[in-house]
């Protein structure tokens, strides 16, 4: 990619989150939509904003509405809003990731919002949808941490699945890269590109599912530096939002360092993979695979958490 | 993408030139002026190939003094940028390579701080991600050193005193792969076997023939290739693009770039660009939002999203544009054939005020274009501009890189068929279509609504059976097929550049070419300079009617319908706004009473109101008031809409109530029309002419009622009843109208 000509460790890293600051943005966003001048139209249907949806100002309040979020999913492993046959029958052995959760259900109304900003390249779709990520993530750390008795997860990095360098040349961006760096802005958590394609394949939308899981097989592999930057993300102090920290960032310091020593190696190095829909979720399990081979390399065991934009 | 860009020094100047195959552009510049050289000494016909290809084309004799690479890689449009504002400068030749580094910069200037200010708080999108005050890690190094690694280093390539540099060379030789093609570094000769030098030729001529008259992007052209032309090794369209371009009949230029960019223009390093927004210049939209590119690497890839439908045109694409397709003699004049003789109007059976419009536009048609006439032509042109954005707005973006071609004087002109709503005009343009495709000319219909492409195409292959027919709309398998014919809604007309001799566009007042300025550059640009324009309306724009007024504009109207019975005259019944009548559940005493006629002759009624949310309730009221009859609703916002209308057509549905939405091209046999809240400002002049032409159009019913029921009797409802009592009033006078039904036109 593009950054491959700055070969630091420091580079590779594409986002980092930390915790401090008070949020400009909310502020401003506040004050943005007081002044906001009168006539702008909404992303999706182009009709004038009369009120504006708070954190979505591209939107007007009937195209907001027509989100489908998935509040509660069903499915502990995949996510689903729905009953899910799929996770039954799948013996629960020969899934490479923990779970999966979805920011929304993949109705048409959402198919033609990735389709705009996917296949069309509406980029102006794009802060629109990372937001969405950002605001599931939320939940979706909230119900983690309600399940472990109130202890939040942690995540070591947040990474995403790759698009060939044919498809990015075309397209000119990845779109799970975009919708990865809503979702670790939010948590602040450092954002990684560990992964890549072996090689150009068509479109997924194309295929039925016999054909993907056929597919699927050897496309993606670690990036060559995957070591070194894990490794980075390993020693830098745990950006948690723990509860604790909340104490004195004194306080937060020595705890941190202190979990680097103490870090035993078989503490499962824990990842956050992000794509933009699971349909049967060969994708993902298939990436999932591969970083668990990465965390191997390191001696650590791995534990591999999805989050997609959209459930179908 | 990324592209090459090249300074060259011809006998008459430094130039610059992007290639998308360096190779291809040495042995063209190097081999080409070597031989020149030579054949100008030697005064000797040598029979090489290559130098037979090379004679073919103008560059010949242009001997070439220095090569130098400026970047093996830059984003397309820093490339064009640069090309397009570079003028040659004498103290040229003395510059070294950082000069043109320097040079660069300058050229440069608003893309590089654009970069910077992308790049510096990690860019605009990266900032909204920032959230609350996150800070990002490994942000992108200082800009200085991106933007060489974006643009690459100048280096000497070819010096005509010392030969090859080592980069030349090593260009040269390189390992070609799957191109298909070997220039060998030694003798620049491409490979050892001159058939490849024959199969190259015939790819770049293939390919600049499947270009002609086409406007593409380098993503539709990879489409067109894989459809059309699926042996040509996929990378090889690079080579024969790019000989193609060499030839000069493939134009290279970006999807998005500066408005201001100019041929010719004064140094643009020196004078200060106002800023201002870059255009697209496939639709000629303003172009305002910009991205990081992966495609170009740059962090401020202007994208458009007007014409994002059509796949989409950022600053980094590469825009092909053919040459213009070739000219037809104009008619008339020269050849005896072409002289149209009113019996080509016979075999289409037109009324007799169908066939006198239908005269008119064909003299139009055969009419020469003389020198004289190019002050009046050049009027048209804009024509099509001024119906589209008012008399006021010039379209700007006009003055791109083809500002060129704007000021030549020979222009596109136009002619105005005036036909009444219900007036037959698809049968009249036929002979149009005829005359033109007999002298060999090439014909577009262009038409605003993709269904009436759908129902106009078999019409079109009936009257034309010898024709082949190409049908394009969004997903029209027929994308890429040459034809003589075309048939298209409004949006396809960008793929073309400079292409027919006649463009006929349907419905020239409607969305989508009222107040969209895109689709009137589209249809600008898609007519040969020479080429005329026919435009069809039953409501043409002000502007238009102001050309007709001054005499400015050539047209013919076409007073009656083709049944020959006049059109309904509009009643005016007084009546309280929609939203009071809902509000007190009544809709009032004179309405009912017209309904109830209109409901016992039997006829299908449409009820027009101005506002979608008045829909539902009026439809609830009026089920209350009139029982047992099949009452709907419709509406843009209906999925059911298509439906709804054919229950409507057949009669199933015996009362629909709608917006301005089924104004046009709804024919609905024994149809009366009652427009409410007509004096509202969303209905003007030329909406209530078209919902008033909704009646009465069947030769069975002709005489459908017209009511506008309104509180006022405001200035559009008068001017629309005015209209259309002097389309009567014509019409009679010309003998269209049969006399024996005279009563209804009062």
């Amino acid at each position: 990619m593009m950054t491959s000509q700055n070969p630091t460790i420091q580079n590779q890293i594409l986002q980092y989150g930390g915790g401090e600051g008070v949020s400009w943005k909310t502020l401003l966003s506040s004050i943005h939509n007081l002044l906001s001048p009168q006539g702008v139209s909404c992303l999706v249907c182009g009709k004038m904003i009369s009120a504006i949806v708070r954190g979505y100002p591209e939107l007007c309040h009937v195209c907001y509405a027509s989100i489908p979020w998935i509040m509660k999913p069903r499915c502990y492993t995949c996510g689903r809003p729905v009953g899910c046959p799929d996770c039954s029958r799948q013996s629960a052995g020969s899934r490479n990731f923990i779970l999966n959760r979805s920011a929304v259900a993949y109705n048409t109304t959402m198919r033609e919002w990735l389709g705009q900003y996917k296949f069309r390249g509406h980029e102006a779709y794009g802060p629109v949808l990372s937001r969405m990520m950002g605001s599931a993530m939320t939940r979706m750390l909230q119900e983690l941490a309600a399940e472990q008795g109130g202890a939040s997860v942690h995540f070591d990095a947040v990474t995403f699945v790759p698009i060939s360098e044919e498809r990015l040349m075309e397209r000119g961006f990845n779109q799970a890269e975009l919708l990865a760096r809503g979702a670790a802005s939010v948590s602040g958590i450092p954002l990684l590109a560990l992964l890549e394609r072996t090689r150009h394949t068509e479109k997924q939308s194309f295929k039925n599912r016999r054909e993907r899981l056929h597919d699927i097989q050897g496309l993606f592999q670690l990036l060559p530096d995957v070591a070194d930057k894990l490794e980075f993300v390993l020693q830098q102090p745990s950006h948690k939002p723990s509860l604790r920290s909340r104490f004195t960032s004194q306080y937060n310091v020595t705890m941190a360092k202190s979990s680097i020593f103490s870090k035993p190696s078989d503490v499962p190095i824990t990842l956050l993979l992000i794509d933009d829909v699971y349909t049967t979720g060969s994708t993902i399990d298939a990436c999932s695979e591969v970083l668990l081979e990465g965390c191997s390399q390191l001696g650590r065991k791995g534990e591999i958490y999805c989050f997609t934009w959209a459930r179908s | 993408m990324k592209i090459c860009i090249y300074a060259l020094r011809l006998a008459k100047g430094w130039k610059l030139e992007v290639t998308l195959d360096m190779r291809v552009d040495m042995w063209w510049w190097i081999k080409g002026g070597v031989l020149a050289v030579e054949q100008r000494n030697s005064k000797q016909e040598t029979r090489d190939i290559e130098h037979r290809k090379i004679r073919e084309v103008d560059n010949y004799g242009q001997d070439v003094k220095v090569m130098i690479l400026l970047s093996n890689s830059m984003p397309l449009g820093w490339a064009i940028t640069l090309c397009e504002g570079f003028t040659h400068q004498a103290n040229m030749d003395n510059w070294t390579l950082d000069d043109w580094t320097s040079y660069m910069r300058l050229g440069l200037k608003e893309e590089l701080a654009l970069e910077r200010k992308a790049r510096g708080d990690g860019g605009r999108s990266e900032r909204e991600l920032k959230g609350r005050g996150r800070v990002v890690v490994g942000r992108v190094p200082i800009v200085t050193e991106r933007d060489l690694v974006i643009m690459d280093r100048p280096s000497w390539l070819w010096v005509r005193e010392k030969g090859l540099s080592p980069l030349g060379v090593s260009l040269i030789g390189q390992e070609v792969g799957d191109y298909g093609y070997r220039i060998s570094s030694s003798k620049l000769d491409l490979g050892d076997d001159l058939r490849e030098w024959d199969i190259a030729f015939a790819e770049a001529d293939w390919l600049a023939s499947a270009l002609e008259g086409r406007s593409l992007l380098e993503a539709e052209l990879q489409q067109l290739l894989a459809e059309t032309a699926p042996r040509l090794v996929p990378a090889a369209w690079r080579f024969a693009a790019q000989l193609a371009h060499l030839q000069g009949r493939v134009q290279f230029t970006a999807g998005v770039a500066p408005a201001t960019a100019r041929p010719g223009q004064a140094p643009r390093l020196l004078s200060r660009r106002r800023a201002q927004a870059p255009r697209c210049r496939r639709c000629g939209s303003e172009v305002h939002r910009r991205t990081p590119c992966g495609s170009c690497g740059s962090s401020s890839c202007a994208y458009c999203e007007a014409c994002l439908a059509l796949g989409r045109s950022r600053s980094c694409a590469l825009l092909l544009r053919g040459s213009a397709r070739g000219t037809v003699p104009p008619a008339g004049s020269s050849t005896a054939g072409s002289t149209p003789t009113e019996s080509l109007l016979d075999r289409w059976g037109l009324s007799p005020a169908q066939r006198m419009a239908a005269w008119a536009a064909l003299r139009f048609l055969a009419e020469p274009q003389e020198a004289g006439n190019s002050a009046r032509a050049q009027r048209g042109a804009g024509l099509l501009r001024r119906a589209a954005l008012g008399a006021h707005h010039a379209l700007r973006g006009g003055n791109d890189a083809t500002a060129s071609e704007e000021s030549q004087p020979q222009k596109p002109r136009s002619f105005l068929l005036w036909a009444v709503t219900g007036a037959g005009k698809t049968e009249m343009i036929f002979p149009l279509l005829r005359y033109v495709l007999d002298q060999g000319g090439r014909v577009l219909v262009a038409t605003p609504r993709r269904d009436v492409v759908l129902e106009l195409a078999p019409r079109l292959a009936v009257a034309f059976p010898e024709e082949k027919i190409a049908v394009l709309y969004g997903g029209s398998p027929q994308r890429w097929v040459e034809a003589q014919l075309f048939l298209a809604t409004t949006h396809q007309l960008m793929r073309f550049h400079r292409s027919f001799d006649l463009v006929i566009i349907d419905e020239l007042d409607a969305f989508p070419y009222h107040n969209d300025p895109m689709l009137a550059y589209a249809a600008e640009r898609c007519c040969k300079l020479e080429g005329r324009f026919v435009f069809l309306s039953a409501t043409p724009p002000a502007a238009l009617q102001r050309e007709i007024v001054a005499g400015r504009l050539p047209h013919a109207k076409v007073p009656a319908r083709f049944h020959g019975h006049p059109l309904p005259l509009p009643t005016h019944i007084t009546m309280k706004r929609v939203e009071d009548c809902l509000h007190r559940k009544s809709i009032g005493t004179s309405l009912t009473r017209y309904l109830q006629v209109s409901i016992s002759r039997g006829a299908q009624i449409f009820v027009f109101v101005s506002r979608i949310r008045h829909i539902m309730p009026l439809v609830a009221l009026l089920r209350l008031r009139f029982p047992g009859l099949a009452i709907e609703g419709t509406s843009s916002q209906d999925e059911e809409r298509a439906s709804k209308v054919l229950a409507f057509r057949s009669g199933e549905i015996r009362m629909l109530i709608t917006t301005t939405i089924l104004e046009r091209g709804v024919t609905v046999p024994r149809s009366d029309v009652y427009i409410l809240d007509a004096d509202s400002g969303l209905f003007d002049e030329a909406s209530l002419v078209q919902m008033a032409g909704r009646a009465g159009r069947s030769k069975d019913d002709p005489a459908g009622v017209v009511v506008f029921a309104s509180l006022e009797w405001s200035k559009s409802q008068r001017g629309a009843r005015h209209q259309i009592k002097s389309m009567n009033m014509i019409a009679r006078k010309n003998g269209f109208l049969r006399e024996s039904k005279g009563g209804s036109g009062r």
